[in-house]
C-alpha cells in the first residue's frame, strides 16, 4: 500500500468508534461532569437526559433491534411510576423496592399486550394494537380515581429514603438535590445498557436480529420466534417501568397525563429516530441531543413547539439514517 | 334507565359517529394502500378543516353547504402542498417505512402548536346548520346528524365511483399494487401521490366541519380523530375501503352503547378492548389485506 | 431510431453499464444478449428512464430521453413489457390492459385497441374479467405484450419474455412478435434463449459485464465462434 493510503486507512480506523468504546467514553463523561455542574437546573436537564436516554434504549431493544415496531412504549414507564408510587403510598414499600417492582409490573404488563402482537405481522398492525393496548392503560389509570386519583394528581410521593454507601456514608435523596439522583439514573443507565449489551452480544441478540430481518427465514431456521419475541417485549418493559418508578421518587407528583401520553411515544420515537435505530448509542446520543436542544429552544417561548416540529421534519429529509449511524458505524453489536 | 328505545337511538347515533370515524379512516386507508405511508398529520387536516368551517360560518356568515365545500377545497390544496415539500423528497431515499411517518409526526406538532399560537386555545363553538329533530316510529334524531349521514355516505360513495371508475382512479389503484409497473404504463406517480393526500386530507376535512356543531373546535381535536383513525384502519383491515367503512360503524355502535351502558369514561376503554380482541380472531383485520 | 450513445449506469456506487453504444432502426427487431447480471435490464431500464445515466445520451429521433421523466418516455411511443411480467394482480384482464393506454396517444382509441389485442390473443378475451394474479405464466405474458401495445407504442421492448414459459408458448409469442414487426412496430429484446432470439431478431448485441461485446446482423451472429460457444453450448 501507498503511504496515503496507509494513513488514510490507519485514520478510518480511529474514526471507526466501536460503541463499546464510545460507551465507555460518554458514561465516563457523565460520571465526572458533576463535579463542573452544579447549577440544579442544568442536572435537571441532564436526569431528564438520561431517563430518556434509558427509556428510548429498551424502546431501541425491541424495535430496532427485534424489529417489532410497537407505538405504546410509554405505558410501561407510566405503570412502572404508578405502581411503585402506590405501593410506596399505600403500602409503605421502599421506593428501593419500587424500583425492582415497577419494573417486574411493567414486564409482566410487555408479557400481556405481545401475546396478542406475536400473530401480527405488518409492522402497522403491531403499532397500533400497541397504541390501543397503552390507550387502555392511560385511560383506566384516569378512571381509578379513588386509587389514582386521576388528573388530580397523585401527590406527595415518597422520595428515596437515605441510604448508606460505603466510603461515602449516607446518602439524603431529600430536600430537592439533584447529585444522588443524578447518580442513582446513571447507575441505572449503566446496569440497563451492561445488559442490553450482554443481551444483545449473546445468542438471544443473533434471534432477535433473525427475527427482524425475516420472520418466516427465523421459523424455518427453527428459532422459536414465540420466546424471543416476549422475551424482547418483557426485557424492553422491565427497564421502561424501572425508569417510570424512579421518575415518579424523582418529580414526586403523577398525573396520567404526565407519564401516558402519546406525545411521550411520539419523543421516544423521534429521539431513537434522530439517534439512529437499531444502534447501540443512538438512543442515548439523540436523547441529550433532544432534550437539552429542546430546553436551548424554551428562549422561542411560544413558537418553541413549532419549530422542534419544523426541525423535526428538516431532519428526517436531509439525514434519513440518523445521526449516531453515520458516526459510529457498527452494524452488529457482536463487531 | 335503559329502554330498547335509548338503545336504538344510540345505535343511530354510533351510526353517524361511525360515518366520521369511516370518512377519517378511508383517508388514511388510502394513503396507506396508496403510498404504503402512515400520515400521523392526519388529525391536524381533520382540525384545519374544523377551523374553516368555523371561520366560514360563524366570521363570514356563509351559509353551510359552501362552508363545507370551502373547508374540502382548502385542505386538499393543503395537503397536497404538504406531500410536495414534506413527502416528496422522502420517496427514493431508504427507510420509507420510517421516515414519512417522523416527518408527519413533525408536521402534525408544527401545525397543532400554530393553530395554537393563530387561534388560541380556547374552545369554539358552532352553530348547528340546521336545528331540530325529527321522529321516527318514536325515535328522534337531530337534523344535523342526519345531515352527517347523508353526505357522509354520498362522498364514501362518490369516492369509490372515483376509485374505481375515473381514469385517475384507476392510475392511483395501479400504483397501489405496482409502483414501477405503474411507470412504465406511463403513470405520473409523483402527481397520483400529491392528489392521494390532498384527497384525503380533504375527507378528514369534511369530516371535522360536518361534526363540528356537535364537538367543538380545538387545536388539539386531532389527536383523538387520528388516534380512532388508525385503529378504525386497522379494525377494518389496513388498506381495504370496505374495512375502514365497516370498522368505522362498529367503532360507532360501540362506543355509543357503552355511553350508555356503561359510562362515557370508559367509552374508549371498550372500544379498544373490542379492537384487540378483534385483532385477536383475525389477526389482519376484518378485510385482511385487500388490495385497491 | 433509438440511439445510445456511450452510456455509464450506476447502482448507487456501483457501476452496471460502461460505455454502450447501440441504435435500433425503424421497422428492425434487434435483440440484446447475455447471461444474467450482464447489464441487459440495466439498460432497459434505462431507456424507460427508470435510472438516470451518469453518462452519455439516448437520443430518439431528434428528442433526448436521458433527463425525461419516465412517465413522458411512454407518451414519446416507447413501451416496456418488464421482467416477469408485472401485471397488476388485482386487477382484471381488461382493466389491466387499459391501463396500458393510460398516457399515450393509445387513450383515445383504447376501446379499439382493445380489441385488437384481443384478436391477437383470443385466449384472453375469454378471460377478460379474470383476476390478472389468477392466470398461467403464459396468459400472463400475453397481458403483459398486450398492455404495452395498448398504448401504441413506436418501439416496444421485452425483457426476458421467455422466462419461465413452456416452449410451446416461447414459440407462440415469438410468432406473434414476428407479426407486430410485420405490422410497422420496432421492437427492442433481451433474451436469455439465444437461439429463438437469433432466430426471430434482424440484429443483435451481446452484453458482457456491463459492455457490448458483439454486435451484428443475427445471421452472422449465430455462426460466430464464441456465441456459439457461450450461449448455445455447441
Amino acid at each position: 500500500m501507498g503511504t496515503k493510503t496507509k494513513w488514510m486507512s490507519s485514520f478510518s480506523h480511529m474514526s471507526r468508534l466501536s460503541s463499546k468504546h464510545g460507551f465507555f467514553i460518554a458514561t465516563a463523561i457523565l460520571a465526572i461532569l458533576p463535579i463542573f455542574v452544579q447549577d440544579p437546573y442544568l442536572l435537571n436537564v441532564l436526569i431528564i437526559s438520561l431517563i430518556f436516554a434509558v427509556l428510548t434504549a429498551s424502546w431501541n431493544l425491541i424495535c430496532g433491534y427485534a424489529g417489532i415496531f410497537t407505538f405504546g412504549h410509554q405505558a410501561f414507564f407510566g405503570i412502572g411510576a404508578y405502581v411503585s408510587a402506590l405501593l410506596a403510598m399505600k403500602a409503605g414499600i421502599s421506593p428501593w423496592l419500587g424500583l425492582i417492582l415497577g419494573g417486574i409490573v411493567a414486564a409482566f404488563l410487555g408479557f400481556l399486550i405481545g401475546l396478542p402482537c406475536l400473530r401480527l405481522r405488518a409492522a402497522p398492525y403491531v403499532a397500533i394494537t400497541t397504541l390501543a393496548f397503552s390507550e387502555i392503560v392511560r385511560i383506566t389509570c384516569m378512571n381509578l380515581v379513588d386509587l389514582t386519583r386521576g388528573e388530580l394528581g397523585l401527590w406527595g410521593i415518597p422520595n428515596f429514603p437515605d441510604i448508606s454507601v460505603p466510603f461515602l456514608g449516607v446518602i439524603s435523596f431529600a430536600g430537592g438535590v439533584r447529585i444522588p439522583y443524578y447518580y442513582l439514573i446513571l447507575i441505572i443507565f449503566t446496569i440497563a445498557m451492561l445488559t442490553f449489551y450482554f443481551l444483545l452480544k449473546s445468542h438471544i441478540g443473533l434471534a432477535f436480529g433473525a427475527v427482524r430481518d425475516s420472520q418466516d427465514a427465523a421459523e424455518s431456521l427453527g428459532i422459536y420466534i414465540t420466546y424471543y419475541k416476549l422475551l424482547a417485549f418483557v426485557t424492553s418493559a422491565f427497564f421502561a417501568g424501572m425508569v417510570g418508578s424512579f421518575y415518579a421518587h424523582y418529580i414526586l407528583i403523577l398525573t396520567p397525563t404526565s407519564v401516558f401520553p402519546v406525545g411521550l411515544m411520539i419523543e421516544i420515537l423521534a429521539i431513537t429516530l434522530i439517534g439512529g435505530v437499531g444502534t447501540f448509542l443512538g438512543p442515548m446520543t439523540g436523547a441529550f441531543l433532544l432534550t437539552v436542544g429542546l430546553e436551548y429552544l424554551r428562549f422561542l417561548g411560544e413558537y418553541r413547539l413549532m419549530t422542534y416540529g419544523i426541525l423535526l421534519v428538516l431532519v428526517i429529509i436531509f439525514m434519513p439514517q440518523g445521526l449516531a449511524k453515520n458516526i459510529f458505524r457498527d452494524k452488529a453489536i457482536s463487531e | 334507565m335503559i329502554t330498547g328505545k335509548l338503545i336504538i337511538e344510540q345505535v343511530f347515533n354510533g351510526l353517524v359517529l361511525g360515518c366520521m370515524y369511516a370518512a377519517v379512516a378511508s383517508g388514511l386507508t388510502l394513503i396507506w394502500g396508496t403510498m404504503k405511508m402512515l400520515n400521523f398529520a392526519h388529525g391536524e387536516f381533520y382540525m384545519l378543516g374544523g377551523y374553516v368551517l368555523y371561520f366560514a360560518l360563524t366570521v363570514f356568515g356563509i351559509p353551510p353547504a359552501v362552508c363545507l365545500l370551502l373547508a374540502v377545497v382548502i385542505v386538499f390544496v393543503l395537503g397536497a402542498l404538504v406531500e410536495k415539500i414534506a413527502i416528496h423528497p422522502l420517496l427514493d431515499k431508504p427507510g420509507w417505512e420510517l421516515s414519512p411517518l417522523v416527518v408527519t409526526v413533525g408536521i402534525s406538532i408544527f401545525l397543532q402548536n400554530l393553530a395554537l399560537k393563530i387561534w388560541g386555545e380556547s374552545f369554539k363553538n358552532v352553530p348547528y346548520f340546521l336545528d331540530g329533530t325529527a321522529e321516527f316510529f318514536g325515535i328522534r334524531m337531530a337534523y344535523q346528524r342526519m345531515i352527517i349521514f347523508f353526505v357522509t355516505a354520498l362522498v364514501m360513495v362518490g369516492f369509490w365511483l372515483f376509485i374505481k371508475r375515473s381514469k385517475f382512479g384507476m392510475g392511483l389503484r395501479a400504483t397501489a399494487q405496482d409502483r414501477d409497473a405503474a411507470t412504465l404504463m406511463g403513470i405520473n406517480v409523483k402527481k397520483i401521490y400529491t392528489i392521494t393526500f390532498g384527497i384525503s386530507s380533504a375527507m378528514a376535512a369534511l369530516a371535522a366541519a360536518l361534526l363540528a356543531p356537535i364537538f367543538s373546535i380545538n387545536p388539539w381535536m386531532g389527536n383523538a380523530a387520528l388516534l380512532k383513525g388508525f385503529i378504525t384502519v386497522v379494525l377494518g383491515g389496513l388498506g381495504s375501503f370496505e374495512g375502514a367503512i365497516l370498522g368505522g360503524m362498529i367503532l360507532g355502535t360501540a362506543e355509543s352503547i357503552s355511553v350508555v351502558v356503561l359510562s362515557s369514561e370508559w367509552k374508549d376503554v371498550v372500544a379498544f378492548a373490542i379492537f384487540i380482541l378483534v385483532l385477536i380472531i383475525r389477526p389482519s383485520g376484518l378485510f385482511g389485506t385487500k388490495e385497491w | 431510431m433509438l440511439n445510445l450513445n456511450d452510456l455509464d449506469v450506476f447502482y448507487g456506487d456501483a457501476q452496471a453499464l460502461w460505455g454502450v453504444s447501440m441504435e435500433v432502426r425503424e421497422g428492425e427487431m434487434v435483440t440484446l444478449l447475455g447471461s444474467n447480471g450482464a447489464g441487459k435490464t440495466t439498460t432497459l431500464k434505462t431507456i424507460s428512464g427508470l435510472l438516470r445515466p451518469r453518462k452519455g445520451e439516448i437520443r430518439f429521433g431528434d428528442v433526448r430521453l436521458e433527463r425525461t421523466e419516465p412517465f413522458s418516455i411512454v407518451r414519446y411511443g416507447i413501451a416496456q413489457v418488464p421482467e416477469g411480467r408485472r401485471l397488476f394482480p388485482n386487477m382484471t384482464v381488461t382493466e389491466n390492459l387499459l391501463v396500458g393506454a393510460y398516457n399515450s396517444r393509445g387513450w383515445a382509441g383504447r376501446q379499439s385497441t382493445l380489441q385488437t389485442v384481443y384478436k391477437i390473443f383470443p385466449v384472453l378475451q375469454q378471460r377478460k374479467s379474470q383476476l390478472a394474479g389468477t392466470l398461467s405464466g403464459g396468459e400472463q405474458q400475453m397481458v403483459a405484450i398486450g398492455r404495452a401495445l395498448m398504448s401504441q407504442p413506436a418501439i416496444l421492448m421485452l425483457d426476458e419474455p421467455s422466462l419461465g414459459l413452456a416452449p410451446k408458448i416461447v414459440e407462440m409469442i415469438f410468432q406473434i412478435l414476428k407479426d407486430i414487426i410485420e405490422k410497422g412496430t420496432t421492437i427492442l429484446l433481451n433474451e436469455q434463449n439465444v437461439q429463438i432470439a437469433l432466430q426471430v431478431a434482424h440484429r443483435g448485441y451481446v452484453m458482457e459485464s456491463g459492455r457490448i461485446s458483439l454486435e451484428g446482423e443475427a445471421s452472422a451472429l449465430i455462426e460466430n465462434e464464441h456465441v456459439r460457444k457461450a450461449y448455445l453450448g455447441l
